[in-house]
């Protein structure tokens, strides 16, 4: 794969593996209260790991697409075609940003 | 024995004044690289110094502002949204998540630009995602800062 399609994988790989950890509410579970006073109890570094863990998981999966879409051969697109290809990527990214901001201002 | 992850108040006060000097430097970095690439999606610009120096300086400041950012979040997780935001200011505490979700997703969009900036002859593809990049981060960094801004207005570590 080209250099910008190894990129643009990386990159939703990243989103979208963050957003979905974020929506499932995998880093501070709020279907499970009893989780949530051990975490403050137990100390700033705990609640925190939450985060820090998103943050690297998301990371990962970002480095292990752009690092698998450098082992994938596709077909060379054309100019108009990769065009469309990274707007597309790319709005679907904002897409991300906004479902992450409904969760946060104005979901569950 | 303090509990896990706790900190003097000093030190997190000397955090965040370090972290406040790097997120300064970033808006200025960022928002001149981002206009730069809105320019560029808009028409072809000719090649300048500024073209790979801004998403330099961007990509460290970035990193240097998420990872002094990383030190202060779990004592403002703990002592500053949950002791007091969430009861007091939930709406503070709704857009700290968010802000940190934007920079998350700009963590792509930093190596994006830092990459492709370096390119001595960019395709067509390379450029047009080179600009997007420079622009998401702009907007990550201007929303970012101005939220930092108002809650730290409210209250800080």
């Amino acid at each position: 794969m080209s250099p910008v399609g190894r990129l643009l994988a990386g990159w939703v790989a990243l989103g979208v593996s963050y957003t979905l950890i974020i929506v499932l509410d995998l880093p501070r579970p709020r279907y499970l209260p009893e989780l949530g006073r051990f975490s403050l109890s137990a100390g700033p570094g705990v609640v925190a790991m939450g985060w820090y863990g998103a943050v690297l998981v998301a990371g990962t999966a970002g480095f292990l697409a752009w690092w698998a879409a450098g082992r994938v051969s596709m077909p060379r697109l054309g100019r108009a075609e990769e065009r469309r290809v990274i707007l597309g990527a790319f709005f679907f990214l904002l897409g991300a940003v906004l479902g992450l901001a409904w969760f946060e201002l104005g979901g569950p | 024995m303090g509990r896990f992850g706790e900190a003097s108040p000093v030190l997190m006060k000397l955090l965040l004044l370090l972290h406040a000097v790097v997120a300064v430097a970033l808006a200025g970095a960022a928002t001149h690289n981002g206009l730069l690439g809105l320019r560029g999606l808009k028409e072809e610009l000719t090649p300048s110094r500024l073209d790979a120096l801004y998403p330099r300086a961007v990509f460290w400041l970035y990193l240097g502002a998420v990872v002094l950012g990383s030190f202060l979040y779990p004592t403002f997780r703990v002592e500053v949204r949950a002791a007091y935001l969430d009861e007091a200011l939930p709406l503070g505490s709704r857009l700290f998540e968010l802000k940190e979700h934007l920079v998350a997703l700009g963590l792509g969009a930093l190596v994006i630009q830092r990459t492709l900036a370096t390119r001595p002859q960019r395709t067509a593809a390379e450029d047009l995602l080179f600009h997007l990049g420079r622009v998401f981060v702009m907007f990550v960094v201007v929303y970012s800062g101005l939220v930092g801004l108002f809650l730290v207005s409210v209250r800080s570590v």
